[in-house]
């Protein structure tokens, strides 16, 4: 208990220190750095979830411009709130994901991270060329409008003027999405996903309908790639196809990989470092793509289980400054689809 | 009464017939055996009757159902679970997760009441937990839960084996060569193991290559040579059986 | 419609479909040997050009006023000789431990790619770089022209394919790699040398990917970006045609050759691409095996 009480403390420090953020910087390019990895953060999160029950997707971003059109499409055209495309826009990423899950959920390993990547072509082909009146071509869609001033009990009335009330929005709901995300995991459905996910022959001879789990599984993932996509469009203004490149879909994966599939502060690790290192080799010019590159291939060669694997060691060279699980990560490979 | 029943069940891989018209009627609260040469077809059948495997032809009857294009986990719910012949099981996860994930069937986890922690979740975790506790002592791997599954000794690990397919509250366990690879001890005590499953009232069909658990444990057996039926009848029939005799001499298996 | 037409655009989708079916076969060649999904492949197609640009176009032609078509071969093979030699590098040096692990192997590949594009970028910047054509001119036949580049690419194409598929029958290494493909375990306990074939493997399909590329060279142009292009366009053939198979390759490659031209004229280029990706997603969930592949 009391290791425990340590942890839950270290993130709570590490939770006001993310809200404190804004009071120590105004400049917005820092804001929105961070807005955007919350974003992406949210999208790796949610990836993983899938690939605990053995589908890796390559259509991450596909979802992402669903929820994203479908947000900016719910607000402009049909004069809803943010506040209730929002929501929407994760349900129907979600619809979408669910409808293509039951002929595609029948795949597995490579077949059916091809289909992904057939499908998330197609569909940002289809935003991109066809009904241009909709989706606005590859000009994409303008003048988005921010989210509604959210009425605070005691406080003003917070307008989504600047860059700060995004940040807290962001910060918010990524962290709401990584507390579901744990329970998720920590559940008896995270136990069956893991499950299915090493021996699914065994988890079917126990009773486990394994298309019902991993649809539940792929489901949950767009959902969040959907939420991702909303937050997206109503800060940046302007969404176009080229924010939802199959690059993106594969850095989705990359994140969660090079984090660690283990748990779901994997996922979160892998974002936060692979965007920070990236932002930092930004002056550089053409090196960015390059260490990234050269930083990809040290990962997979020396870090195979990522970050979450090293992690152990790195705290315990630290001295135990952060009292983790003993049990940590096993050597087995599991993360070869 | 006939609780489970094979109609001319058989599955050809290519031109090759690995299981041709078997046979079979098991009664309930039996310890059937089926034993014959490796490749005579036995796991092939097991494959065939618990669904991993759609027959070519031919039907697989359970209580006077056919399940016979069932997917696993709906025959599992029905009330028939297989072992499997190499060892299975969730190695990342400990004996209690393991057995955990096993009494899946007993409790549909209700999605929000997971994520929100309902009172009605948790007490049905509870009841899990308990019954998972209970398997555990009844198997003799209490002391072992918070083992990594992978880490048991091998003879532990299909005690585990045994331990999963019993938990879903079967009618019908197929166990798949449970004593392979243990030792004397173990064997006798597995021996038991299976005899305690038929008192609790569930039939066991039963693949074994060694032959004095074959022989001590079943009521009645089937031999099988190249996927057909050679011969069925009581162990003392069986060891008398000029056909089964000659299958075994004929082919490299040491009895 | 104008029978010139059709034929123009039959020919010029078949041709073109040679060299999509030969990239499509370095993909596979890899896929087979070492069970892996090489996402560098486009990338290899890429440097295929940049040698082409680099040594024939600019040093041979530009420098030295070589004749065009001696030169062009030459450098040709030194083409596929050098990405090939990259290919065994990359496979002996870094990929082998990742053989057989496919979501590992395709963020190894990927990350490689990357380098290799950047790389490329620094080098050559990012504007396109043309290529002059060893074999200009346009051949009219039956009122369709075709341009004679494309024929004489087309042709080399088909036949560095059977160059393969005899190499793969007829020689020893060639059955090493066959046997690999069938039965890994198998193969591996008949003494062949695994860690040799493997890397030969990888090497030869980038070499083929390579030599596409010098084939597009002057068709096209040359630019770091043009191997993501090139990547999908080789999973689309290799999953319509059949993950592992050499015919099934080249007729998936000329598919989507055809549909390509007649789906480009007929309707629009984005068409044709929605088209042969929703090929690509049917195929994966009625025919997984794809057109000619094994089970």
């Amino acid at each position: 208990m009391h290791r425990l009480s340590r942890r839950v403390g270290g993130y709570l420090i590490l939770i006001v220190l993310l809200f404190l953020v804004p009071v120590g910087t105004r400049d917005p390019y820092y804001l929105y750095t961070a807005y955007r990895i919350f974003l992406l953060i949210i999208m790796a999160v949610g990836l993983r979830v899938t690939m605990t029950t053995g589908q890796v997707s390559f259509a991450h971003a596909a979802f992402m411009a669903i929820g994203a059109y479908s947000s900016a499409l719910l607000v402009m055209r049909v004069g809803l709130s943010f506040w209730l495309a929002l929501p929407l826009a994760g349900i129907i990423a979600m619809v979408v994901a669910i409808l293509i899950g039951f002929p595609i959920l029948r795949l597995t390993g490579v077949y059916f991270f091809l289909v992904t990547f057939a499908f998330g072509t197609v569909v940002m082909l289809i935003i991109t060329n066809y009904w241009r009146d909709v989706f606005g071509g590859t000009q994409g869609l303008l003048n988005i409008p921010v989210p509604d001033p959210l009425a605070i009990p005691g406080l003003p009335p917070l307008e989504f003027t600047t860059m700060t009330p995004f940040y807290y929005l962001g910060l918010m709901v990524m962290i709401i999405m990584i507390l579901f995300a744990v329970r998720l995991d920590r559940s008896r459905f995270g136990r069956v996903f893991r499950a299915i996910r090493q021996q699914d022959a065994l988890a079917q001879s126990v009773g486990v309908n394994l298309f019902s789990y991993k649809m539940l599984g792929w489901a949950i993932a767009c959902f969040f790639a959907g939420i991702a996509g909303s937050l997206f469009s109503h800060m940046h203004k302007v969404i176009t196809p080229g924010d939802f490149t199959i690059q993106l879909a594969v850095y989705c994966v990359v994140y969660v990989i090079v984090g660690g599939e283990h748990k779901v502060s994997g996922p979160i690790l892998g974002t936060a470092l692979l965007c920070l290192v990236a932002e930092y080799l930004r002056g550089f010019g053409p090196i960015e793509p390059l260490a990234y590159g050269v930083a990809l291939v040290l990962v997979i060669v020396f870090m195979p289980q990522g970050i979450l694997g090293i992690l152990p060691r790195i705290n315990a060279w630290l001295g135990n400054l952060w009292p983790g699980p003993s049990q940590g990560v096993s050597n087995n490979d599991t993360t070869g689809a | 009464m006939i609780l489970l029943e094979l109609k001319g069940l058989t599955k050809y891989f290519g031109g090759l017939a690995a299981v041709d018209s078997l046979d079979l009627a098991v009664n309930a609260g039996q310890i059937v055996g089926l034993i014959g040469p490796n490749g005579a077809g036995k796991t092939t059948a097991f494959s065939l009757i618990a669904g991993f495997l759609p027959p070519t032809r031919g039907s697989v009857l359970f209580k006077g159902e056919d399940i016979t294009n069932l997917k696993p986990n709906k025959i599992a719910g029905k009330g028939l679970t297989r072992t499997f012949q190499l060892t299975t099981l969730f190695g990342e996860m400990t004996v209690a997760e393991n057995l955990y994930i096993a009494v899946h069937l007993q409790a549909r986890p209700s999605f929000f009441g997971s994520i929100f922690s309902a009172p009605s979740t948790r007490s049905k975790e509870q009841e899990l937990h308990d019954r998972t506790g209970a398997l555990m002592d009844s198997m003799g791997l209490s002391e072992l839960r918070d083992e990594l599954a992978k880490n048991l000794p091998h003879g532990h690990q299909r005690l585990l084996g045994i331990a999963m397919a019993i938990a879903t509250d079967p009618e019908v366990v197929l166990l798949d060569e449970p004593v392979s690879g243990m030792n004397q001890e173990e064997t006798t005590t597995t021996m038991r193991l299976i005899n305690e499953i038929r008192e609790t009232g569930v039939t066991v069909l039963l693949v074994e290559h060694n032959m004095r658990t074959v022989m001590e444990l079943c009521d009645r057996i089937a031999v099988l040579n190249y996927g057909n039926k050679i011969a069925e009848g009581t162990p003392k029939e069986i060891s008398e059986d000029e056909d089964v005799i000659k299958a075994y001499l004929g082919s490299e298996e040491a009895a | 419609m104008d029978f010139g037409l059709f034929v123009q655009l039959l020919v010029n989708g078949l041709l073109l479909g040679a060299i999509y079916g030969l990239v499509a076969l370095g993909l596979t060649l890899i896929l087979s040997i070492l069970d892996s999904i090489n996402f560098a492949h486009g990338d290899m197609f890429m440097l295929g050009g940049v040698v082409i640009y680099a040594f024939f176009a600019q040093f041979a032609v530009k420098q030295l006023h070589l004749p065009l078509i001696p030169t062009y071969l030459l450098s040709m093979v030194l083409a596929m000789g050098l990405v090939g030699l990259l290919g065994v590098v990359i496979e002996i040096g870094i990929f082998h431990p990742f053989i057989g692990k496919h979501l590992q192997g395709v963020i190894l590949t990927l990350g490689l790619g990357l380098v290799i594009q950047t790389v490329t970028l620094m080098g050559l910047g990012t504007v396109d770089k043309g290529v002059p054509s060893p074999f200009p001119g346009i051949v009219s036949w039956l009122g369709a022209s075709v341009a004679l580049e494309r024929i004489v690419a087309g042709i080399l194409a088909v036949g560095l394919v059977i160059g393969l598929w005899y190499y793969i029958h007829g020689t020893k290494v060639g059955l090493a790699m066959r046997a690999i493909s069938q039965d890994r375990e198998a193969a591996a306990l008949q003494g062949i040398h695994m860690r040799r074939i493997c890397a030969i493997g990888f090497g030869l399909g980038c070499a083929l990917a390579a030599a596409a590329g010098v084939l597009m060279a002057p068709i096209a142009f040359v630019n770091p970006f043009v191997g993501e292009a090139w990547l999908m366009k080789s999973f689309i053939i290799i999953i319509v045609g059949g993950m592992g198979s050499i015919p099934g390759s080249l007729l998936a490659g000329f598919l989507l050759g055809l549909i390509e031209s007649f789906g480009s004229f007929f309707f629009s280029i984005h068409t044709a691409t929605v088209l042969s990706f929703s090929l690509v997603i049917i195929m994966l969930l009625l025919r997984p095996r794809g057109l000619l592949g094994h089970a």
